[in-house]
């Protein structure tokens, strides 16, 4: 199995009869491996993902799955095949078990032999640790698990791309390291597309990063490249904690003994005593957030939207 | 989680339609039966009816076959219950936040819709089915075992077919008025098409063969008593029995394969 070839050309979505502009003329190809996708709340990322697994029908342009177009209603189903799909707002059937939930998941995604089914479900409830518990109802089930359950149902079909929606939302930190850590394993042959808020999650498991921002691409790139975007814009500013805060984006406020130190993004020093710090991938995220770009360039070396 | 993923060979794709609707059927099945909804209010309603035995005396009679359809007429309030606890599975799926999980599959609407009529519609039966085969061991212990052939058959040709009808129209029409306003309407419907017989003076199918309780084959097959029938002066023949089972099956069926087109042609799947 190989990484699939997604190629997202000028893809539209709009609602509303066209009032709302989801997603407006989006054209990126996406790497292998684990690809991040950032965005504010609202800035379309849900439904690219909905458009990438075939939920939803985009306006206008295409998406290419190794040249299969998913947005033709007789390509699409060729292409669900080899994807999988975890859902920001996962539902499950509380009166199933574990196992009985996957069993039906994976005759939907077209394994109907039987044994291979089950053989199937028992390979990806060990793969994400809940053989033990997979004869229970899964309305017995934590938070953590039911996600462990989303993704298991994502992988039932060995998918070249899987696209996880805001998974780590709502566990516990040991949760979450399990969760990124079971995430960065199954990208090894395969584009896991993830969507979070938490910046942390990305820069821990994604080489590759997407940035939407009011449905458009506002970057695509290393995610090294996000954080260089930000260098020599990143300042420590530290004030009385009477005084009020600076009006720039602020990434970080830590209170000490001698006041308020403010982590600012700005092109220029924001003060005389202003502490230039070395620029993260947050820092990075918030500069193109808000636009800031240094005096010196206008886009880093490493924009690839096509 | 050390195991790593081993890969499996291709998922079998070809003409699965079949086996996906029996599994999703079974499914179904499964987590509806497990509903106490579903038993409490099929067996209230068949107990309600048959607390009160109708047409008085029928009970006395020697005829197993009359014996037998007076009792399935007395079953003929139980396809309100089977309706009114199927009719909030329609939108369950959206209820739990399954929608979008279900439609990145690449499995159609048919198969979950028609698992969702076969296996949600029996187990909503099953109830029925528990108090029918009850009834005929009571019967039997009373009257010996000529009653289970008579039974078996009263309740293919007279309950059978209401139960096929109203579930496959509670796993569909609440797509277009949701549960609520459905069960109203079943119940008005139920009432005026099945009860409200000509001597009110209102249009209805009571008496005819379009009605759902199964008066015609119990007439024409089963000598039971004829209430509305015979208000219209009609004595059902045994093609007008078959008219009025078919008209239930094929209005079922009507139903059932007009939502799959709807919702296919609306689903991206």
């Amino acid at each position: 199995m190989t990484a699939p070839n997604v190629t997202i050309t000028d893809l539209t979505v709009t609602f509303r009869r066209g009032e709302v502009r989801a997603l407006d003329g989006i054209s990126l190809r996406l790497p292998t491996g684990m690809v991040g996708l950032l965005g504010p709340n609202g800035a379309g990322k849900t439904t690219f993902m909905r458009v990438l697994t075939g939920v939803l029908l985009p306006t206008s342009g295409t998406v290419a799955v190794d040249g299969t177009d998913l947005t033709s209603r007789s390509q699409r189903r060729e292409v669900k095949a080899t994807t999988g799909y975890l859902p920001q707002e996962l539902g499950l059937y509380p009166d199933l078990t574990a196992s009985q939930f996957l069993d039906y998941m994976a005759l939907l995604k077209g394994i109907t032999d039987r044994r291979a089914r089950r053989a199937r479900v028992k390979e990806v409830l060990e793969l994400v640790s809940l053989s033990d518990v997979a004869n229970r109802k899964v309305k017995g089930y934590s938070g953590g698990m039911k996600r462990r359950v989303g993704i298991a149902q994502a992988i039932l079909n060995d998918p070249r791309l899987l696209i996880v929606d805001e998974p780590t939302v709502g566990l516990d930190p040991e949760e979450r390291l399990r969760f990124r850590s079971l995430l960065a394993r199954l990208a090894g042959d395969r584009t896991v597309l993830l969507s979070t808020h938490i910046v942390d999650d990305i820069v821990q498991t994604c080489p590759n990063v997407v940035v939407i921002k009011r449905g458009h691409v506002a970057f695509q790139g290393a995610i090294g490249a996000l954080a260089a975007r930000a260098e020599g814009m990143v300042w420590h500013v530290t004030q009385p904690a009477t005084t009020p805060p600076p009006d720039l984006p602020t990434v970080t406020v830590t209170p000490g003994t001698t006041g308020t130190t403010y982590r600012v993004i700005s092109s220029i020093a924001p003060a005389p005593d202003a502490e230039p710090v070395s620029a993260t991938v947050e820092d990075g995220y918030i500069a193109l957030m808000h636009g800031t770009t240094p005096e010196r360039a206008q886009h880093g070396p490493d924009l690839r939207v096509i | 989680m050390t195991a790593v993923l081993q890969r499996t060979a291709p998922p079998t794709a070809a003409r699965t339609w079949w086996a996906k609707t029996v599994v999703a059927a079974r499914y179904e099945y499964l987590m509806q039966v497990r509903r106490p909804a579903v038993w409490v209010v099929v067996l209230a309603l068949i107990a309600l009816r048959c607390a009160s035995p109708f047409p008085p005396g029928f009970t006395s009679t020697t005829d197993n076959t009359f014996l037998v359809a007076d009792w399935a007429g007395n079953f003929m309030l139980c396809p309100i219950g089977v309706g009114a606890v199927l009719a909030d599975r329609v939108r369950r799926e959206s209820r739990l936040g399954l929608s979008d999980l279900l439609t990145s599959t690449p499995t159609g609407i048919g198969p979950r819709l028609w698992g969702k009529a076969i296996g949600a519609g029996a187990a909503t039966s099953t109830p029925v089915v528990v108090a029918w085969v009850g009834l005929l061991g009571y019967l039997t212990a009373q009257r010996g075992a000529g009653v289970i052939p008579v039974g078996l058959g009263a309740f293919a040709a007279i309950i059978l077919p209401a139960l096929v009808f109203v579930a496959a129209c509670s796993v569909t029409v609440p797509y277009l008025t949701g549960p609520v306003l459905y069960r109203l309407g079943l119940f008005g419907y139920w009432i005026w098409g099945n009860m409200v017989g000509p001597r009110f003076g209102i249009p209805t199918p009571a008496g005819t063969p379009f009605e759902a309780i199964g008066e015609y084959p119990a007439g024409a097959w089963f000598h039971g008593t004829l209430f509305d029938a015979r208000q219209r002066g009609i004595t059902p023949t045994g093609g007008e029995a078959v008219l009025s089972i078919a008209f239930l099956l094929l209005v079922g069926l009507a139903v059932l394969v007009m939502t799959q087109l709807v919702l296919t042609r609306r689903s991206p799947s």
